[in-house]
């Protein structure tokens, strides 16, 4: 990794540590996680199940706090902020694509996406995204009435409608057929493109790490693999 | 279920438990409370009927009471039996007494009188010369106990006996005596230490009797007796001689029936002023009964409803892998049966021990202690009945879940309702969030309003009854400005007394829509310079009549209404009510005197005239009613009866006393039922959208804005329910107040004042503080991470 990278890094993790609950049962998911994101790159983290990632990515977004290490984004420390920090760090830095898309129940397609448009001063058009993800015809549904991918994309619109510099998405492709994978990751491709973001996406599929600028690969809540891609390609020329 | 399903129902009905433990000790709390009150309400208020109606039987009250001016003659007993009436002596002496050394005024009854007999609550009757038993509200005043000894006529007599007397109309005490029991005793002595008291004072004994009807009606009893005439030089009032001598001078027709009272036991005010009272009572009883069940049901259906509603989604997983529904039922029912049978038992003893502090009437009125305890039947109902119910309603709720298709059972519901007929895009996101918000959780707000109307309906009623019993309190004391009233049979009309005020009285009975004579309403003729009534104006119509508030309320008249009464020689007149004056102590018609007296038999005017005249003096009109702000010196002959400002306000304080404790019960009980409900229902509903508001946070939005989003709505549902519920409750319970003051002699109305309407505001609101405060202190101690990983 060059110093060139490390003077820009959007997103340093320092020693970052996390367990679970205490004495016998007493689980250690990331043990003495450290590594850069540069402004504007796409950092794939890979691992298997079980293998901390999810827990990773709560903690950069502010959800969750590690025991030890430093998590700097922008140079802020994450980890030493209040409760009411984070909320604004979140609203202002971040957009997240959870796992198990986690939208607001009793809201409409479009409503959830508004809810988090609301949250900041200059969102991105929501008709718009809603042609762009094809979900304009869905507009008006609960997520109820959604399919699995359907409602992944509806999460995917909610976190990009901030036009946030920082972008988590945890296996947001992971419930998706493989046509429907292409399309999302292309999604993020362009936004990535036009926003300039930095995207930090977690995946159990080594395919996709081919899209990335960096890959880190995780193993029992270690970092085991942190490696620059020289040559990322278009996310319609993945192989599968 | 073997032991390890067992095992595991109950481990898992446990952790529900403790998930949700406030809102479980809310149920317990609520099921306590309400039946607590419930119980103890009905326990007493059937205790205090059963101890009338024992007095009652027990005591063979007689079917009215005669008291003549003579002892009757054998011969005339036996004529009233061919009529189809039994006439049975019960006659009393008053004498002086001392008891725990006070000087008193015993009245002495003989213990072996045949009917409307004494019963015990504690000791004998007196069996020899030397005892005596003594009413229980004078030996309550003494603290006298079976043993003691009192003094009667001059002689200790030993407390054989504490009891009451089922009838005692005839303790009206006479002239310059006190009805206060502490110095007005009613006794009970043997038939040989009657005779002894009756022989030594002859003046001080009276001719009562009681009657039981057997065949006659009362009227036609009435008729017969009062053909009785008084032979002038039997009579014992020397004034009976004179009237009636000045009469036949001036050759106007008069006669003094022989009887000088004859009450109906359901007009004897005594009785049926407990009974009355008790009744009112078990009125407010039974209607506080029907909201505390309403409401204490509504929140079990509808918190039972919400947690399996909630559950949807397991249940539709275990239905799919294979459970059976009444694995799934006996699951959902373990922790609500507990929790409602704790309740309900912790009720059903807390009932048990309100009962007997709830203004038991045995307190006030003379009538036979009764054990209070709750019946096994209101027990087993009070704990039955809820349990039944949540179990009913799981039943329902489950099976109705379980009949839509699995499949549907799997996704979790559309949060559904009415989507806005309009774009409101014009207006800013966060208000048309609330806007869409508010009518896709109608459901919730709906609940929330029934809950908080029915608290409201149960708050207002104890409110309202505190409220209207102060203000009347406050009013009827304020209107008896005069201490004394004295009803003089004999007036002296050649003067009225210094520092007197007098008046016409005649008593009339108000005929009902049959035209058969009911309740007596004295028709007052008040002279323009009287300071006590109100003076009706002296262009007053012979046939207008002014009502106090408290006829015009107990008659249910208006101005413009007619009125028709009869007089004692049995003629009706007609009146008209030409206006309703502001005095609701006692039920009025006010008149002038010169039309009062035009009401009066002829053959008394002039026997009272001619009376006066012949004493030499310059004679006034025609007058029989004195009022005084001090005791005047009457010569005892001449009077009727007196009665003090004490007295005529006595009954409205007893009633007062009994019904404070029971409101102050239902008020402070339904306060703590308010906000109990409140919290459960907001606490549900607001559950309801726990994730939701855990995921707004996740995303970036502030405690206060996810509570502006989701919270602030439930303020104004509790806000506008109050303000729609109050005035709807206040207009509800007035017609319900209404309906059970219909029977009492005064006009109480129903009031509720800006305090305690700000009061119930304030309780509202309070509620939702608390349950402000504990959602948003729950929804913060849920790591969001948690919910990130429920898959809704
Ligand atoms: N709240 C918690 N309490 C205890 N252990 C936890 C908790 N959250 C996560 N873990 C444990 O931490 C480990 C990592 O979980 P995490 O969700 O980060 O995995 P992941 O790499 O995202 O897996 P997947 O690919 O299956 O989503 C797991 O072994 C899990 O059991
Ligand atoms: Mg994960």
């Amino acid at each position: 990794m060059t110093e060139d990278v490390l003077a820009s890094a959007h997103v340093r993790l320092e020693g970052v540590s996390r367990h679970f609950g205490a004495g016998e049962s007493l689980v250690e998911v990331l043990h003495d996680v450290s590594f850069s994101v540069a402004r504007g790159a796409r950092c794939v983290i890979v691992g298997a199940s079980g293998s901390g990632k999810s827990t990773l990515l709560n903690a950069i977004g502010g959800l969750d706090r590690p025991d030890a290490g430093r998590i700097l984004v922008d140079g802020q420390d994450v980890t030493a902020m209040s409760p009411k920090e984070l909320t604004r760090y979140r609203r202002r830095h971040i957009g997240f694509v959870f796992q198990f898309y986690n939208l607001v129940p009793d809201l409409t397609v479009r409503e959830n996406i508004q809810v988090t448009a609301h949250l900041v001063r200059r969102p991105l058009d929501i008709d718009d995204l809603l042609v762009h993800l094809g979900l304009y015809e869905h507009r008006n549904k609960f997520p109820a009435q959604l399919s699995g991918g359907q409602q992944q994309r509806c999460a995917i619109a909610r976190a990009l409608v901030k036009g946030s510099d920082l972008l988590l998405a945890d296996e947001p492709t992971g419930a998706l057929d493989r046509h429907t994978s292409q399309q999302m990751l292309e999604v993020l491709d362009d936004v990535h493109r036009i926003y300039r973001a930095t995207l930090v996406m977690v995946t159990h599929n080594e395919a996709i790490t081919g899209l990335a600028d960096q890959v880190i690969e995780l193993r029992d809540g270690r970092v085991v693999r942190d490696e620059l891609n020289p040559h990322p390609r278009a996310a319609r020329d993945l192989d599968w | 279920m073997n032991a390890a399903a067992l095992g595991l129902t109950l481990r898992r009905s446990w952790r529900g438990f403790r998930a949700g433990w406030a809102r479980w000790s809310a149920i317990v709390v609520l099921l306590t409370v309400g039946l607590g009150v419930v119980v103890g309400l009905i326990t007493s208020a059937t205790a205090t009927l059963g101890g009338i109606d024992q007095g009652a039987r027990a005591g063979q009250l007689a079917d009215g009471t005669v008291i003549t001016e003579i002892p009757l003659t054998s011969a005339q007993l036996s004529a009233a039996e061919e009529v189809g009436a039994r006439i049975v002596p019960t006659p009393y002496v008053d004498v002086p007494g001392r008891s725990a050394g006070a000087d008193t005024t015993v009245r002495a009854f003989r213990s072996d009188q045949a009917v409307s007999r004494p019963t015990l609550d504690a000791g004998e009757l007196p069996g020899c010369s030397d005892e005596v038993m003594v009413e229980k509200l004078h030996a309550a005043a003494h603290r006298l106990r079976v043993g003691d000894s009192v003094i009667v006529d001059g002689r200790p007599l030993r407390i054989s006996g504490i009891g009451s007397l089922p009838d005692y109309t005839l303790a009206s005490p006479q002239l310059g005596q006190t009805s206060d029991p502490a110095r007005f005793a009613l006794m009970v002595v043997s038939g040989s230490t009657y005779d002894r008291l009756a022989a030594s004072h002859p003046r001080a004994v009276v001719a009562a009797y009681g009657y039981v009807l057997e065949g006659a009606t009362h009227e036609q009893l009435r008729k017969h007796l009062s053909q009785i005439v008084l032979e002038p030089d039997r009579a014992s009032n020397p004034y009976v001689a004179q009237a009636l001598a000045a009469a036949r001078q001036a050759g106007v027709p008069l006669s003094y029936p022989a009887m000088s009272l004859f009450l109906p036991v359901d007009d004897n005010p005594r009785i049926t002023g407990a009974i009355t009272d008790a009744r009112t009572t078990m009125l407010v009883t039974v209607v506080t009964t029907v909201l505390v069940m309403l409401l204490v049901a509504y929140v079990l259906a509808e918190f039972s409803r919400d947690r399996i509603v909630r559950d949807a989604v397991v249940i539709g997983t275990q239905s799919a892998l294979g459970t059976s529904a009444g694995a799934l039922l006996r699951f959902y029912l373990v922790l609500p049966l507990v929790v409602t049978t704790v309740g309900a038992v912790l009720g059903a003893v807390l009932g048990r021990a309100l009962a007997p502090y709830l203004g038991i009437i045995t307190d006030y009125y003379s009538f036979p202690a009764v054990p209070v305890e709750p019946s096994a039947r209101l027990v087993a109902v009070a704990v039955a009945g809820p349990v039944a119910l949540v179990a009913l309603v799981h039943v329902v709720v489950l099976r109705a879940a379980l009949d839509r298709p699995t499949q549907e059972l799997l996704r979790p519901q559309v949060s559904g309702g009415p989507s806005l007929p309009l774009r409101l895009d014009f207006l800013p996101f966060l208000t048309t969030f609330r806007l869409r918000q508010a009518l896709r959780s109608l459901g919730s707000y709906l609940l929330i309003v029934m809950g908080l109307f029915l608290c409201i309906l149960l708050l207002v009623f104890g409110l309202g009854i505190r409220s209207a019993m102060d203000a009347y309190l406050a009013r009827a004391g304020a209107d008896l400005t005069f201490a004394d009233t004295y009803t003089l049979r004999f007036p002296d009309l050649s003067a009225v007394p210094a520092g007197a005020h007098e008046a016409v009285a005649v008593p009339m009975r108000v005929l009902d829509d049959d035209g058969q004579p009911g309740t007596t309403l004295t028709v007052l003729g008040v002279p323009e310079d009287n300071p006590y009534f109100p003076v009706p104006p002296s262009t007053l119509g012979a046939y207008d009549l002014v009502l106090s508030r408290a006829a015009a309320h107990k008659y249910r008249l208006g101005v413009g209404d007619a009125i028709t009464l009869r007089d004692s020689s049995r003629l009706n007149w007609s009146f008209r009510v030409v206006g309703v004056a502001d005095y609701t102590a006692t039920a009025f018609g006010f008149t002038t005197p010169a039309h009062a007296r035009a009401l009066v038999d002829p053959g008394v005017l002039v026997a009272a005239e001619r009376m006066s005249a012949a004493g030499g003096g310059a004679s006034r009109p025609y007058y029989n009613v004195l009022l005084s702000d001090q005791p005047l010196d009457l010569d005892p002959d001449r009077v009727l009866s007196h009665s003090t400002r004490e007295e005529m306000l006595g009954g409205v304080v007893k009633f007062n006393v009994l019904l404070s404790r029971i409101v102050t019960l239902v008020t402070w009980s339904s306060m703590l039922i308010m906000v109990v409900v409140l919290y459960v229902l907001i606490r549900m509903v607001v559950a309801r959208q726990r994730y939701s508001i855990s995921l707004l946070k996740a995303l970036g939005y502030s405690d206060r804005q996810v509570g502006r989003l989701y919270l602030d709505n439930y303020l104004w549902v509790v806000v506008g329910s109050v303000a729609v519920a109050v005035p709807v409750a206040v207009a509800i319970m007035s017609q319900v107040w209404r309906l059970m003051t219909v029977h009492l002699p005064i006009g109480i109305q129903f009031l509720v004042t800006p305090r305690d309407v700000a009061l119930m505001a304030g309780l509202a609101l309070a509620s939702y503080a608390v349950v402000r405060l504990a959602t948003s202190r729950d929804t913060r101690s849920v790591p969001v991470t948690e919910v990130l990983k429920v898959r809704e």
